[in-house]
């Protein structure tokens, strides 16, 4: 086995890692940084072309037990290939549940902490989206974007719930910028064919190949090396070889489900360890309209509803957030004239970190996920947002509400390295070191303490920005 | 509005054409055919009765789907059963039969000069070849995107 010497080994190239790095190098002067990746380095036309953003099949990196799917990608880059762009910033409340609501937890971090943090993030990412969001997400600068054209049903909610309804904010572009294009609603955003959204490699190549930075691909690490609470580096598998890196500063950031299983191969163990790992409760929906044409959006989803995300319901139901479809996601109708009259829906509902859901790892070391079932709090969620279905919607002509199914994954992983302040609940403290080895920093959303309604990749791209910052000040 | 009258009576009916289609599905596997291709073209003389298509051309098209979305077995099963991971059993779930049924309907209107001509009832259709590109098509020839794109 070799072995080299480093400032800091970051592990896994997704949000996490590259906004962490992101900042971390901006701030730092001459540092040596390994940038440690399981997956390959394929262009996106290569993704395109293989029709796969993974360049490991996920059955080789995961066993699945309770017949429910996850999903992300290994490959250079993580997340930032095959999202689809979707970039709400999380509600003030989502961040104190326990003590507006007295449920969940509060995290060690507040909306107001994270504030500039969103901001930045939404720079680098050049998202658009309309100012008007700021009612319910308090904001101290203007998208970098304007938003995307909104369809005509859209149209109609924006105008009748001002206080509830938005445009959507979104990491595809709704203007040509200096690297990418603009958003066509072609609606394949894993593999978007025009270079609108954004990903690691229109956005974070100034990272990857910066000078300081090795990178290491299709290098899985196995284990953290640790003598007692220090970090002393990383052991990677490539091939059939083992490479031993050594560094001051070790940044986990290979997701929500490979995270914790590299920790558990580290026998770096709290109680809360791969425990809690959970995602949205979702399902598709379709409200069948009486002769409202839909589908003339500019971009594949062009608004969200609010009326069924915070409130008193959240005492004892998960929060909903209703995402407007302007894709025939269930297809046109049939009926002669009424092909567009149609309103697919997905509604997102929080769920509650449960440790029966949780990442364990099999006797050769691959992580395993077992899953119980989603809390009855996201059930109950789903049926409170559903019970004022009807209200939410009564500015348009509704003639029938369709429950499509339920959604095998809505491709989020989180909460199974949680943030808090006592190890005996939760692995990581308020920055994302983890409470006993304490140069080891975990990014991404496997520290979330709890699972919002609202996609992620934002919130995981501010608080790596908001790390970087700290552990460099 | 009685949600859940509707949707117990939506079930009724898919489930009772999921069983006449499953069945029909598995007697051609056996007899060797291409159960996928008559399934298609049922699905279009069934829920587009408005259109004129010529038959070989309604066949080219069944072809062509078939070849677009099912390379393999495994892929078509997937696919009939809605795309998003099915499996066999899930293939007959009301909603994904009605979702898949839609799916077929959209790509021929979408891949055929249907809306290019004004949507006309009766108008015999000229088929371009699979196109599944969602949304795009009206999110440009809009009046809505004539406003703010100059398509000229
Ligand atoms: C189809 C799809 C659509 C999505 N759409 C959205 C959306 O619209 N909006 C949104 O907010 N989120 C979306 N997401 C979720 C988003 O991708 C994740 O939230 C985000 O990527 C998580 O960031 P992360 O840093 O925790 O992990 P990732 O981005 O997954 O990064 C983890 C990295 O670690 C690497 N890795 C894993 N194990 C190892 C190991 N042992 N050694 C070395 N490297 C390793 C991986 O290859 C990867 O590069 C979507 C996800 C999918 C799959
Ligand atoms: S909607 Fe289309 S153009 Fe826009 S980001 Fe997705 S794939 Fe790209």
């Amino acid at each position: 086995m070799t072995q080299r010497d480093y400032d800091v080994i970051v592990v896994g190239s997704g949000f996490g890692s590259l906004f962490f790095l992101k900042r971390f190098l901006a701030r730092s002067g001459n540092v040596r940084v390994a940038l440690v990746e399981w997956g390959a380095d394929r262009s996106p036309d290569e993704q395109t072309r293989d029709n796969s953003n993974s360049s490991r099949s996920l059955d080789q990196c995961h066993d699945e037990v309770g017949g429910k799917s996850w999903d992300y990608t290994v490959g250079l880059g993580g997340g930032t290939n095959c999202w689809w762009g979707q970039t709400p910033r999380f509600l003030p409340n989502d961040f104190r549940m326990r003590s507006t609501y007295g449920v969940l937890e509060d995290w060690p971090v507040q909306y107001d902490d994270l504030e500039p943090y969103y901001c930045d993030a939404e720079a680098i990412m050049q998202v658009a989206g309309a100012q008007a969001i700021e009612h319910i997400m308090p904001r101290s600068q203007p998208f970098p974007l304007p938003p995307h054209r909104l369809s005509t049903p859209d149209r109609i909610m924006a105008e009748a719930c001002p206080e509830a309804f938005f445009p959507v904010s979104t990491a595809r572009a709704s203007q040509a910028t200096a690297n990418r294009n603009a958003c066509c609603a072609r609606v394949a955003c894993s593999f978007c064919p025009v270079n609108a959204k954004f990903n690691a490699y229109n956005g974070m190549m100034d990272v990857i190949r910066d000078p300081r930075v090795d990178l290491f691909l299709n290098a899985e690490v196995r284990r953290i090396e640790h003598r007692g609470s220090v970090a002393t580096g990383v052991v990677f598998r490539q091939g059939t070889r083992e490479e031993q890196l050594k560094a001051d500063l070790v940044v986990l950031g290979a997701n929500a489900i490979q995270s914790p299983a590299i920790l558990l191969r580290s026998d770096i163990q709290l109680p809360k360890t791969g425990r809690g790992l959970c995602e949205q409760l979702a399902y598709g929906v379709e409200l069948k309209l009486e002769n409202v044409d839909n589908f003339d959006g500019g971009t594949y989803t062009t608004g969200w509803h609010f009326g069924a995300y915070d409130g008193e319901h959240r005492k004892h139901a998960g929060a909903t957030l209703i995402q407007v479809e302007n894709h025939a996601k269930f297809g046109l109708r049939s009926e002669y004239g009424r092909w567009r009259h149609s309103l697919p829906l997905i509604l997102n509902t929080e769920d509650i970190p449960q440790d029966q859901n949780r990442v364990t790892v099999t006797e050769a070391g691959k992580a395993r996920v077992e899953f119980d079932d989603y809390s009855n709090y996201a059930k109950a969620g789903f049926e409170h947002a559903m019970s004022k279905m009807e209200q939410l919607f009564s500015a348009l002509p509704v003639e029938d509400i369709v429950v499509h199914g339920q959604r095998e994954t809505e491709h989020h992983l989180e909460c199974s390295l949680r943030m808090g302040t006592d190890p005996k609940a939760s692995v990581v403290d308020h920055i994302g070191l983890h409470h006993t080895v304490r140069n080891l920093l975990v990014v991404g959303s496997s520290v979330f303490p709890t699972c919002p309604p609202a996609n992620p990749s934002l919130t995981i791209a501010a608080m790596s920005l908001r790390a970087a910052d700290q552990l460099t000040s | 509005m009685n949600l859940s009258r509707r949707t117990l009576l939506t079930s009724c009916v898919a489930v009772a054409s999921a069983t006449a289609i499953g069945t029909g599905f598995l007697a051609q596997t056996l007899m060797g055919g291409s159960p996928f291709r008559t399934y298609v073209k049922r699905i279009i003389e069934r829920r587009l009765p408005y259109i004129e298509i010529d038959p070989k051309t309604l066949d080219q098209f069944a072809r062509d789907l078939e070849v677009a979305w099912a390379p393999n077995t495994k892929q078509r099963l997937a696919s009939f059963a809605g795309g998003f991971g099915g499996s066999v059993l899930k293939m007959f779930q009301p909603h994904r039969v009605d979702w898949f049924e839609r799916k077929v309907l959209t790509t021929l209107l979408l891949s055929s000069d249907f809306f290019q001509t004004g949507a006309k009832k009766g108008s015999q259709l000229t088929y371009y070849g699979i196109r599944d590109d969602g949304c795009s098509a009206f999110s440009y020839l809009s009046d809505a995107a004539r406003e703010t794109i100059d398509l000229d």
